[in-house]
């Protein structure tokens, strides 16, 4: 019986080195044409500054679905915060590696401290910053109700008393839903997780949801939604990217904060804001909401 | 409006991904098939201690979500095992979607080798054969015909798992259609064509599974 | 020499073998016989330790096995020196007929392939299966398998061959082609047990019969004593049943 086990644990183990060696193999052609584009850039851009001695990579999670901040086009990994990360890179002369994973397993990849910092427009929020430092904020997002093109008696939050809303408990909008309404009284909650907020409005699956007014026509006529904005921003966002708190990563959020500021003083963040979102949105003042 | 054009071209350039599925699936198959043979001969022969520890590993993978166990796994104890952290997601979900297919492999398999009647395994100690002797030249031929079906299913279960990919950042088939829909903002074109490409992927594996089941069947 | 000292047997509660002895010379044809449920086959397991046996002492030849120290070597080496034929033939289902014969002696003594092919040839030839070498048991009649099964037995090259009831489970017109190959050895001088009811093949083909009921011999002899001249009442109640 000895025998039996020991030729069936020696035959597992022998598989699983040899899957092991398969998929640390393969790791290494795992990252998608996207990935390996930017990565390319970077390391070129990177030799062109000749760095006498190689740093380490900056490990950048990102949900790659988030027009125009960070998303896939023709299987090609861009945005805004992806440019601004190149950017990032070039003048720290460090790779950027960009990780693509569903949004809702960035910060796990942050935890489980498999990536440095996670872009996606992602704002700062008092329960965030207890796990997790922030950079300096690079850029400002105004949120407006948003409903469907056919309703007209809806220009404040008080009129949604009673309505549906969608409701993602971590974020800006499910946080500033928890300061209007804490007991849960005023607003139907609808939790979401891998639908698409605009399809549930567009279908009437729910009455309202909050939009960033800067991106709002963009993403709007990509999908083709009859959805509108109104009122005034309820919310404005600040924008930065997150690192694991007391991991050590210190320093390299100052290094990284200081070639924001560069990148913010020599006018290159307005420039990218300018073309990737449209409009300089790096500066809450530069800001107008027009309907 | 759906649009046909989005969806046609969608529904050629998906195949792309196969390959990153099928890989994904005959790696966890290997571990999971292997582990599954230890397992069952293991529960078979009730050998003492791993026996006990064999059934709590088979009801807590069998009874609890693939996607929690992955979780748990790349993103709970990554924090505290620096051999997870600095595993690859490849690597990850290979190893969860092995152990926990295993999980059922090891019962199917445990069912054939109890289909192969106990009198030829009499018949087999009665001429001096050894337990190890018999299993492999009588029992496990005999198995594996019944097994095939079932573990043919599961190897199915197995590849339709592999769509948890994305959520540890593996692109694979579904992960793509992922980020095609919230790309496009086509979700209707981009969840039907991913879903027809596994339909046919998956019903030429069953193909493959009558092939092996009919040519074993005139044998014996 | 074989010899069977005092064999005790229990499942559960219920003692089967209450005290066994038995010499047997070689050459010898033993034939058991008695009414159901009362140890026979039980006797016949317990001597490969298919049972194990609580109680007693086994020997064939060099190697004894005392059931209080029974390792498992011991018990390897015992069943190195017997071979048993089943009520229900028992071949191996994955294996042609061929194979059956075959393999076991490959795998068990590591004979090699062409000298065990050659040897399973003539034995399937003397069985009458020559045309069926390639056949699976699925395809073969009871008899053929039985058969077949006899000639697996006989390739083990046993001291002492056991027969559990080996016509039990054919079909009546199955059983002469079976019980003439069995006759035939016997006649060769083949050491065997054989536990049967065939009472006229039990007379014609055993050197002793004996008795069992209850877990214990109960009487022996030549076929002529116990079937002519039986002494103990319940061997000649249980006769008459098959007058």
């Amino acid at each position: 019986m000895n025998k039996t086990l020991k030729r069936a644990l020696s035959l597992m183990f022998v598989v699983v080195m040899m899957a092991s060696m398969f998929a640390g193999c393969s790791a290494k052609e795992e990252t998608t044409t996207a990935a390996t584009a930017a990565t390319e850039a970077t390391t070129a851009a990177t030799e062109a500054t000749t760095a006498a001695e190689p740093k380490d990579p900056i490990i950048v999670a990102c949900g790659g679905d988030w027009l125009p901040y960070a998303f896939m086009e023709d299987d090609k990994l861009q945005g805004f915060d992806i440019d601004v990360w190149t950017e990032i890179g070039v003048r720290t002369g460090r790779e950027i590696k960009f990780e693509i994973i569903d949004m809702n397993g960035m910060f796990g990849m942050i935890d489980a401290d498999k990536a440095d910092f996670a872009a996606r427009q992602i704002t700062v929020t008092e329960a965030r910053k207890e796990k997790y430092d922030f950079t300096d904020i690079y850029a400002y997002s105004p949120y407006r109700i948003t409903v469907r093109n056919e309703v007209e008696d809806v220009t404040c939050m008080d009129d949604l008393i009673g309505k549906k809303m969608i409701y993602n408990p971590t974020s800006s909008s499910g946080q500033y839903l928890d300061s209007y309404d804490p007991d849960q009284t005023k607003i139907e909650r609808i939790t979401l997780d891998g639908g698409s907020a605009w399809e549930e409005l567009h279908l009437g699956r729910v009455d309202a949801t909050f939009t960033n007014y800067n991106i709002f026509e963009m993403q709007r006529a990509k999908g083709d939604y009859e959805v509108k904005q109104v009122g005034d921003p309820v919310f404005c966002e600040e924008n930065a990217y997150p690192c694991l708190k007391n991991s050590g990563r210190e320093e390299l959020l100052e290094e990284v904060n200081a070639v924001l500021k560069e990148m913010r003083a020599d006018g290159t963040l307005s420039e990218l804001s300018i073309k990737w979102v449209g409009a300089d949105v790096t500066d809450k003042d530069n800001i107008k909401i027009e309907d | 409006m759906f649009e046909l054009d989005f969806f046609i071209d969608l529904l050629f350039s998906l195949p792309k991904f196969i390959p990153v599925t099928l890989k994904l699936a005959f790696l966890s198959l290997m571990l999971s098939l292997s582990l599954a043979i230890v397992l069952a001969v293991i529960r078979h022969y009730e050998v003492p201690v791993l026996n006990t520890l064999t059934k709590v590993y088979i009801s807590f993978f069998r009874s609890t979500p693939f996607i929690s166990q992955l979780f748990l796994f790349y993103f709970g104890l990554a924090r505290y095992v620096t051999f997870i952290r600095d595993m690859s997601s490849t690597f990850a979900l290979v190893l969860i979607l092995g152990l926990n297919t295993a999980s059922f492999m090891c019962e199917t398999i445990r069912g054939a080798l109890l289909s192969v009647d106990k009198g030829q395994v009499e018949a087999g100690h009665s001429l001096g054969m050894t337990n190890l002797q018999i299993m492999w030249h009588v029992i496990l031929p005999q198995a594996v015909k019944v097994a095939i079906p079932p573990l043919s299913n599961n190897f199915i279960n197995l590849t339709k798992n592999t769509a948890m990919g994305f959520t540890v950042g593996i692109i694979d088939l579904m992960g793509k259609a992922k980020l095609e829909a919230a790309n496009s903002f086509r979700f209707t074109e981009s969840y039907l064509a991913v879903l027809i490409v596994y339909w046919v992927m998956i019903a030429a594996m069953t193909k493959v599974q009558s092939i092996i089941e009919e040519k074993l069947k005139n044998k014996y | 020499m074989i010899r069977i000292e005092n064999l005790h047997k229990r499942f559960d509660s219920l003692e089967v073998l209450k005290g066994v002895d038995l010499d047997i010379k070689q050459g010898e044809v033993i034939a058991v016989i008695g009414p159901s449920g009362t140890g026979k086959s039980t006797l016949l397991r317990c001597i490969n330790y298919l049972e194990k046996p609580e109680k007693g002492i086994i020997t064939i030849g060099d190697v004894s096995v005392d059931a209080s120290k029974a390792s498992k070597k011991a018990i390897h080496d015992l069943r190195m020196k017997t071979s048993m034929v089943f009520q229900s033939y028992n071949l191996f289902k994955n294996m042609t007929v061929l194979e059956n014969v075959m393999k076991p002696m490959m795998i068990v003594r590591g004979v090699d392939r062409a000298t065990a092919e050659k040897t399973a040839k003539e034995l399937l030839e003397k069985v009458g299966l020559s045309d069926k070498l390639d056949q699976y048991p699925s395809k073969l009649s009871g008899g053929q398998q039985q058969r077949a099964g006899i000639a697996r037995a006989l390739a083990a090259d046993p001291e002492l061959m056991l027969f559990d009831e080996p016509t039990a489970a054919l079909d009546p017109e199955l059983v002469g082609e079976v019980l003439g190959i069995i006759r035939d050895l016997a006649n060769n001088h083949r050491t065997m047990i054989i536990v049967s009811h065939e009472m006229r093949f039990v007379r014609e083909a055993a050197t002793r019969v004996i008795f069992m009921d209850e877990g214990k011999i109960i009487e022996e002899g030549t076929p002529e004593e116990i079937f002519d001249h039986p002494k103990h009442p319940r061997t000649i109640k249980f006769l008459n049943m098959f007058e």
